[in-house]
C-alpha cells in the first residue's frame, strides 16, 4: 500500500514546488486514496479562502500616497553643488579647468608681470639707439634723438625710417 | 517609517516618468500588499510611499524584462523588516528552521473539514484576523504563496533566504491558520 502524504507535501504539490517525478507520484496518489485527497482539498480551500478575502479587502492606491511620494521627492532634489558634483568627471572637468586657467593667466596682470611681454616699446629704441650708435656703419644721427625722454621723444616714422636705412646700409656693405 | 533623505544620485525626467509609471501600474498592488503585510493602512500607506521613494532612488537598478513587482515586493519586504527592527519588542517570535519539528508533520487527514465548513459559512474577516496572528515573516510568505502565486524559489528571492525557508515558514503558517480558523469555527458554535 502506498504510504498516505504529509500535509506538508501535499502543500508543496498545491504550489506546484515539486519536481515532475513526485508531482506525478502525488496526482497517482490522490485518485486512489480519499484521506489524501480530503486533506489536499482542506489545504486547498485554506487557499482559495485567503484568495477570496484578499479580494474581498482589495483596497485602491491612495492618491494621497502618491502625493506625499512626489513631496518627498521635490524636497530631496539636490543642491547646485550636488549637481555639480554629479558632473564630476574627466569629461568635463578638463576642458573647464583649462578654460579656467587661460581665463586666469590672461585676465589676471599679476601673472603676466614676467617674461617677454614686460619689454615696452622703449625698451627697443634704447637698446636699437646703443647698437646704431656704436657701429661705425650706422646712421649719423645724434643718438638724443631716439630718446624716449620728454625732450627728444622720437616718433614711430623716425624709427622705422632710421632702422630701414640703417638695414639698406648693412646690405650695401655686404656686396662691397 | 524612516527613510534617509540624502538623495543617492540628481534626480531626472527618466526618474520622474519611471516612477510615474511605477505609481499607476503597480501602485494599488504595492499598496495592497503592504497593507496585508501591515494588516493596517496607516502602516501600509507608511511603507508604499517609502518603497515608491526607493524606487525614484534607484530606478536605474531595475533591471528591463524582469518582474517590477518582484522588485518592488522585494523592495516593500525590506523596509517592513526594517520597520519591524526599528520597533523592536513589538514582533519577537522565533521562526523555526528547516529542522524544526513541525507542530502538525505527519498528521493524518481529520475526520471532519472545518476549514470547509467554516467557509460554507463566513470566511472572509476571520481568517482575515487568523493571518494578523501569524508572525510577520509567515504572513509575508503566506501572502506571497497563496495570494500573490509566487513561486518558492520566487518568495526566497523577494524575502531573501533560501527556498528550505521559504517552505519551513509556510508549512509552519499554514499549520497555524488551520489551527486558528478551527478554533474560531468551535468558538462560533
Amino acid at each position: 500500500m502506498t504510504p498516505h502524504y504529509t500535509s506538508e507535501t501535499l502543500l508543496d504539490y498545491l504550489h506546484g514546488a515539486l519536481g515532475p517525478t513526485a508531482d506525478r507520484a502525488v496526482l497517482t496518489h490522490l485518485e486512489g486514496c480519499a484521506d489524501c485527497t480530503r486533506l489536499f482539498n482542506e489545504e486547498a480551500t485554506v487557499t482559495e479562502a485567503l484568495r477570496a478575502a484578499a479580494r474581498a479587502e482589495e483596497r485602491e492606491f491612495p492618491s494621497l500616497v502618491k502625493a506625499r511620494v512626489w513631496d518627498a521627492v521635490r524636497r530631496e532634489q539636490p543642491s547646485v553643488w550636488m549637481r555639480l558634483r554629479s558632473r564630476w568627471t574627466p569629461a568635463f572637468v578638463v576642458p573647464v579647468a583649462a578654460a579656467v586657467a587661460v581665463a586666469a593667466y590672461f585676465g589676471t596682470p599679476v601673472l603676466q608681470s614676467a617674461g617677454p611681454s614686460t619689454i615696452t616699446a622703449s625698451y627697443y629704441l634704447d637698446e636699437h639707439n646703443a647698437q646704431t650708435t656704436q657701429s661705425p656703419l650706422g646712421p649719423s644721427v645724434s643718438p638724443a634723438v631716439y630718446t624716449t625722454d620728454g625732450s627728444g621723444a622720437a616718433t614711430a616714422a623716425s624709427y622705422i625710417d632710421t632702422a630701414d636705412a640703417a638695414t639698406l646700409d648693412d646690405a650695401a656693405g655686404a656686396r662691397r | 517609517m524612516g527613510v534617509p533623505r540624502k538623495p543617492s544620485q540628481p534626480p531626472s525626467a527618466e526618474a520622474s516618468v519611471f516612477l510615474e509609471q511605477a505609481m499607476d501600474q503597480y501602485g494599488k498592488a504595492t499598496y495592497n500588499f503592504a497593507y496585508r503585510l501591515t494588516g493596517n493602512e496607516a502602516d501600509a500607506r507608511d511603507l508604499t510611499q517609502d518603497a515608491f521613494i526607493r524606487v525614484y532612488r534607484a530606478w536605474r537598478s531595475f533591471q528591463p524584462g524582469t518582474s517590477f513587482l518582484s522588485w518592488i515586493y522585494r523592495i516593500v519586504t525590506n523596509l517592513y523588516r526594517d520597520e519591524l527592527r526599528r520597533r523592536k519588542g513589538r514582533f519577537q517570535e522565533e521562526i523555526p528552521e528547516d529542522n524544526a519539528p513541525q507542530e502538525y508533520a505527519g498528521q493524518r487527514p481529520l475526520a471532519v473539514d472545518p476549514i470547509g465548513d467554516y467557509m460554507a459559512g463566513q470566511l472572509g474577516e476571520p481568517l482575515s484576523k487568523a493571518l494578523a496572528q501569524l508572525s510577520p515573516e509567515q504572513r509575508q510568505v503566506v501572502v506571497l504563496a497563496d495570494i500573490e502565486e509566487y513561486s518558492y524559489q520566487e518568495i526566497a528571492d523577494i524575502m531573501g533566504c533560501s527556498i528550505g525557508t521559504v517552505r519551513s515558514r509556510l508549512h509552519r503558517a499554514r499549520a497555524l491558520l488551520r489551527r486558528l480558523v478551527t478554533r474560531a469555527q468551535q468558538e462560533q458554535q
